[in-house]
C-alpha cells in the first residue's frame, strides 16, 4: 500500500507578466494485492479508515476477477522487514519563500531573455516546485516514508526573422529546494536559451541519409535513454518486448562503452532513495565494457530472473501502480577530448540540445530529436543546422560507437513516459561518435 | 452522492468573496476499470476512482489556479480562496477581458451509454482475453501486449457570470500490440478500437488485424535516401492533420510561437485538403455540447480547398483578438488548465481508392505509422517511418526499417495529390488515405 501526497507550485511568467500561478495538492492511497497469482489494484483519494478497507476490497475483486487467467503466477521477491525514513537534503526550503519573491526571481530570468534582441518574439520562463511524500507498507514488513523535493526550471524563446521563425530551450532541474531558482544567472539560461532561437535564425536545413553523429552530452543521455534504458527495464525484458532478452553476459556494444542507470546521484533530478516498493535506489551498472550485465528491476522481476532487487519499481502517483522505470541514465566517460572528436571526422553532423525520442523495444529502433546540429567537414564544425532527428538501430547503433570524450553532464532532466505514466528522469554522459545513424533531414 | 454542479458553484462564490473579479469552479468523478496484458496472459486488473474541484480565480486580468482532489463544501471553499490568492500575486492582463457568458449549447446524442457505465471488471477481462486468443489464432508465436477497459466521467462547471453545465461520459476502449519473432527478425503492429458507447465498439477484430500487420512487418529492408511521393496510411494521415489543427491553436498563434502565425487566408495544403473539425458528432470521440469553459461547440471549417479559414479560440484568445470564440477550450480534467484543441477531424474525401492510390504510385513509400509531429515554430517534420512500406511497381513491395521523413509541413500538404474515397473510421473521426509528392525520405541502405 502506497499513501502519497503531493503539493505543488507553479509560476509562469510569459512575455513580460507572469500571468498565471498555479497551485496543486494530491493525496491518496493506492493499494495492490497479488492473490493466487494474479494481481490487482484500486486507488482513492479519500484517506479515511473505512474507504481504505473498500479500496482494499476492490482492489482483491480485482485479482479475483482475473486469476483464472494467471497462466504464469505474479510473485514477488522476499524482502527482510525494514523501516525507512528520508527527506531531501536542500538548502532553501521553497514554502518559507513567498510567491512573490519567486515571482520576481522568475521575472528578471524572463526579462532579461526578452529584451536581448528586437527578434526575440515570445518569452516564456516557468518554474515548479513539487514536494511529495511516499509511505510505502507491505505485508513483508517494510514501511518506508520519504519525502522528496524536486524543482525545475526552464526557459523557453521564439525569435523571429523575416518569415523564419525557430525556438530554443534551457531546463534546470534537480532534487534541489529554492537554491537551484535563486543562483540561476540570467546569462547562462534565459539568455542561453534567446541567444540560441536567434543564432538558429541562420541555420540550414539538415541534410538528408546516413551520416556519422557526434551526441553532445544531452543527446547522449537521450540516446542511452531510449536504446538502452527501456530495454534494460526487465519488465519488457520479462515480457518478450525487448531486444536484450537472453543477451546478458554478451557483447552487445562497443568495448569502450559503459552504461548506468544511478538514483543515487546527489542532487539529480531522476534520484530517489527508495522505489515506490520501499526498495532503496541504487547505482545500476547496465553495461561494462561493452557487456550486458544486467536489467533495472521491480519486486517482481527479480523473482522471476532470480536477481536481486534494485529499487526500480516506481508509480508516478496513488492512482498508478509501480512499473519499472529508469533514474539516472549514462554512458561513462571515455578518453577522447570534444576536439579530437571533431577533428577526427571527416564528414558528419553534431547535435546538440536533447529535445524528445521514443524507441520501439522489440525492435530496437530508436528516434531521438535535437535543438541543433551542426555539419563537420574535414574536422572543422561548419554550418549550422536546425532542429532533426536520427534515427537507429540499438544493437547496431551501440558497436559503432568508435569515440568517447573525457567531459560528463547530466543534460536532460524531465519526464519520462511510460505506460501512461510520467516519471522523474536525467540522463547524459559525454560527446560520442557513433560511425553511422539515418539523419531526417530534408535536403 | 456529492453534488458537483452545487460545489462548483460554490467554489466560484468563495473566489468573488475573496474579492476576485471572476471566477470559475470545476469538479469531477470518475471511475476507471482497466486490465493489462502483458507477455500473452492478463496480468493486472486496475479500478482507479478519481475526484477532485479545480477553480481558475481572475484579478484584473491574472490568473490564480488551484485544485483538491477531496469534494466537501470546506474543501471547495478552502481551494477557491488558495486560487484567489494566487490570483492576487499574478501580474494584471489587460488582454483578458471577460469569461464566457451563459449559451444553450445543442444536445449531442451517444456521449452516455448506461449499459457501459454499470459494466463489471468481468467484461474488461472478456475483451482482453479475446484480444489475446485472437492474435494468437493469426500467429500462434505472437507475444501479445496491451490491454482493454472503461470509463465513467461527470463533470460540472460553473463560473461566476453564470455558466452552469453538467456532462456525464463514457468511453471505451481495447489495444493489442502483437510481436512476432523470428530469430532477429522481428514484426510488430499495434491495433486498437475506442468508443463512447458499445454500440460503437467493435473489438472483435483487433487482435488478428495486430497480428496480420506484424506479420507483414517480418523481413523489413532499408531503403535508400531519395525523394518520392509518400502514401500516408489513415493513422499517419490523421496525425498530419491534427499536427496542422493542433498548429492553428490561437494562444500559440498570437503569441508568434506557431508556424501558423500569419498564415490565416493562405494556403497552407493542395486544394484537394478540407478539413472540418467537429466536436458534436453524435458519439464522437471528442465530442461535446460545450468546450473547457461551457462555451457550445459547434463545426469550425478550418481549412478550406488548402486554405486556412480559421485559427482556433478559446475566451481568451477569441476576445483578445476580437473574434468569435470557436469554442475549442481544451480541458485536462480538474488537475489540468485551460488551453486549447481541435476535436474530431472529419476531412473531405476524394475520388480515389486507397488501392488506385498505391497502383498509381509507381515507386515511393507507403507509411501507416510514423513519428510525424512537426516543429512548433517552424513547421519542420524530422520523423521516423515507425510502420511502413516500399511501393515498387505500383504494389506494396516489402517493410522497411530505420527510415525518415524531412519535410516542412506545409509543402508537404501542398503536396497532396490524391486523396482516398475509402476511410478507417473511429466515432466521429473519419481518416481517408493521402499521398504526397517530392518527400525527402532518409534511408540507411
Amino acid at each position: 500500500m502506497r499513501i502519497n501526497e503531493r503539493t505543488g507550485t507553479r509560476i509562469t511568467v510569459q512575455d513580460g507578466r507572469a500571468d498565471e500561478i498555479y497551485g496543486s495538492k494530491v493525496f491518496g492511497a493506492g493499494i495492490r494485492v497479488l492473490i493466487d497469482g494474479m494481481w490487482g489494484f484500486a486507488s482513492t483519494n479519500i484517506l479515511e479508515r473505512d474507504e481504505l478497507l473498500s479500496c482494499l476490497r476492490e482492489a482483491a475483486s480485482m485479482a479475483r476477477a482475473a486469476k483464472a487467467r494467471a497462466l504464469e503466477k505474479g510473485e514477488v521477491a522476499e524482502v527482510s522487514a525494514f523501516r525507512g525514513r528520508t527527506r531531501t537534503e536542500i538548502q532553501r526550503d521553497p514554502r518559507d519563500i513567498s510567491v512573490e519573491e519567486k515571482v520576481k526571481a522568475v521575472f528578471e530570468l524572463e526579462k532579461a531573455a526578452r529584451t536581448l534582441d528586437s527578434r526575440v518574439v515570445n518569452t516564456v520562463v516557468g518554474y515548479g516546485e513539487s514536494i511529495s511524500k511516499e509511505t510505502v507498507a507491505n505485508t513483508y514488513g517494510v514501511y518506508v516514508e520519504d519525502e522528496t523535493l524536486r524543482t525545475l526550471v526552464s526557459s523557453f524563446v521564439a525569435a523571429k526573422e523575416g518569415e523564419v521563425r525557430q525556438t530554443a530551450m534551457e531546463i534546470r532541474g534537480g532534487l534541489k529546494g529554492y537554491e537551484l531558482l535563486e543562483r540561476l544567472e540570467p546569462e547562462g539560461f534565459s539568455v542561453q536559451a534567446a541567444r540560441k532561437a536567434l543564432d538558429l535564425l541562420k541555420a540550414e536545413r539538415a541534410p538528408a541519409g546516413r551520416f556519422p553523429v557526434v551526441f553532445s552530452p544531452a543527446v547522449t543521455g537521450l540516446f542511452t535513454h531510449e536504446a538502452i534504458g527501456h530495454n534494460a527495464e526487465a519488465d519488457a525484458v520479462w515480457s518478450g518486448s525487448s531486444i536484450l532478452e537472453g543477451k546478458i553476459g554478451q557483447q552487445i556494444a562497443a568495448e569502450t562503452i559503459s552504461i548506468f542507470d544511478d538514483a543515487t546521484i546527489e542532487g539529480a533530478y531522476g534520484s530517489y532513495a527508495h522505489d515506490s516498493e520501499g526498495t532503496l535506489g541504487q547505482k545500476k551498472p547496465l553495461v561494462k565494457d561493452g557487456v550486458l550485465q544486467g536489467f533495472m528491476h521491480s519486486l517482481e522481476t527479480a523473482r522471476k530472473f532470480g536477481a536481486t532487487p534494485n529499487g526500480s519499481a516506481r508509480a508516478d502517483g496513488h492512482q498508478s501502480r509501480p512499473i519499472v522505470r529508469m533514474s539516472n541514465t549514462y554512458i561513462a566517460p571515455g578518453e577522447w577530448s570534444f576536439d579530437e572528436i571533431i577533428r577526427e571526422t571527416r564528414e558528419g553532423i553534431l547535435l546538440k540540445g536533447g529535445y524528445w525520442g521514443y524507441v520501439f523495444v522489440e525492435r530496437g529502433q530508436f528516434t531521438c530529436n535535437a535543438e541543433e546540429a551542426w555539419m563537420i567537414k574535414n574536422g572543422e564544425l561548419r554550418e549550422h543546422l536546425r532542429n532533426v532527428s536520427v534515427s537507429g538501430l540499438t544493437l547496431e547503433a551501440l558497436k559503432d560507437v568508435d569515440a568517447i570524450s573525457k567531459d560528463f553532464e547530466l543534460k536532460l532532466p524531465g519526464m519520462c513516459g511510460k505506460g501512461g505514466q510520467g516519471m522523474y528522469v536525467d540522463g547524459g554522459g559525454p560527446y560520442l561518435r557513433v560511425k553511422q545513424l539515418v539523419v531526417g533531414g530534408q535536403r | 452522492m456529492v453534488d458537483l454542479l452545487s460545489l462548483a458553484k460554490a467554489a466560484c462564490e468563495a473566489a468573488v468573496r475573496e474579492g476576485v473579479d471572476q471566477a470559475e469552479g470545476y469538479a469531477q468523478e470518475s471511475k476507471r476499470i482497466d486490465v493489462d496484458v502483458e507477455k500473452s496472459m492478463i496480468k493486472f486488473c486496475n479500478v482507479v476512482r478519481d475526484q477532485g474541484l479545480s477553480v481558475r480565480a481572475f484579478k484584473d486580468g491574472g490568473r490564480g489556479f488551484a485544485y483538491t482532489m477531496k469534494l466537501s463544501l470546506e474543501e471547495a471553499v478552502e481551494t477557491a480562496k488558495r486560487a484567489a490568492a494566487l490570483a492576487k500575486v499574478a501580474h494584471k492582463d489587460p488582454d483578458f477581458r471577460t469569461l464566457p457568458t451563459p449559451r444553450l449549447g445543442q444536445r449531442v446524442e451517444g456521449l452516455f451509454d448506461r449499459r457501459l457505465a454499470e459494466l463489471s471488471v468481468d467484461q474488461a477481462v472478456e475483451w482482453a482475453v479475446e484480444g489475446i486468443d485472437t492474435a494468437r489464432a493469426a500467429a500462434k508465436e505472437a507475444v501479445v501486449q496491451g490491454g482493454s477497459g472503461f470509463s465513467v466521467d461527470d463533470a460540472a462547471l460553473a463560473s461566476s457570470l453564470g455558466v452552469e453545465v453538467e456532462e456525464s461520459a463514457t468511453s471505451v476502449g481495447v489495444g493489442v500490440f502483437s510481436i512476432i519473432k523470428r530469430g532477429d527478425d522481428v514484426g510488430s503492429y499495434s491495433e486498437f478500437d475506442s468508443a463512447r458507447r458499445l454500440e460503437d465498439f467493435q473489438p472483435e477484430p483487433v487482435g488478428r488485424i495486430a497480428s496480420e500487420q506484424a506479420l507483414r512487418f517480418l523481413g523489413a529492408k532499408r531503403l535508400p535516401t531519395e525523394t518520392m511521393p509518400v502514401v500516408f496510411g489513415p493513422l499517419a494521415a490523421n496525425g498530419l492533420l491534427y499536427a496542422l489543427c493542433g498548429a492553428a491553436n490561437a494562444e500559440s498563434v498570437q503569441r508568434n510561437r506557431s508556424f501558423l502565425t500569419g498564415w490565416r487566408g493562405r494556403q497552407v495544403a493542395s486544394e484537394l485538403v478540407t478539413i472540418v473539425d467537429n466536436g458534436v458528432y453524435p458519439a464522437g470521440l471528442a465530442s461535446g455540447r460545450y468546450d473547457g469553459e461551457g462555451v457550445p461547440r459547434g463545426e469550425t471549417l478550418v481549412v478550406d480547398r488548402g486554405f486556412l479559414k480559421t485559427y482556433l479560440h478559446n475566451s481568451y484568445t477569441a476576445n483578445k483578438a476580437g473574434e468569435l470564440n470557436t469554442g475549442h477550450a481544451a480541458r485536462g480534467g480538474y488537475r489540468g488548465g485551460v488551453g486549447i484543441g481541435p476535436t474530431n477531424l472529419r476531412p473531405r474525401l476524394g475520388d480515389w481508392t486507397s488501392e488506385e492510390i498505391i497502383r498509381e504510385t509507381r515507386e515511393g513509400l507507403y507509411v501507416s505509422m510514423a513519428g510525424l509531429s512537426p516543429n512548433q515554430a517552424t513547421g519542420d517534420i524530422s520523423g521516423s517511418v515507425d510502420f511502413g512500406f516500399k511501393i515498387e511497381h505500383g504494389e506494396i513491395a516489402y517493410p522497411v526499417k530505420n527510415a525518415m521523413v524531412g519535410v516542412n509541413i506545409i509543402e508537404l500538404l501542398k503536396g497532396i495529390d490524391a486523396v482516398s474515397k475509402d476511410y478507417r473510421e473511429e466515432p466521429g473521426l473519419i481518416m481517408p488515405t493521402f499521398r504526397a509528392q517530392n518527400v525527402r525520405v532518409a534511408g540507411g541502405a
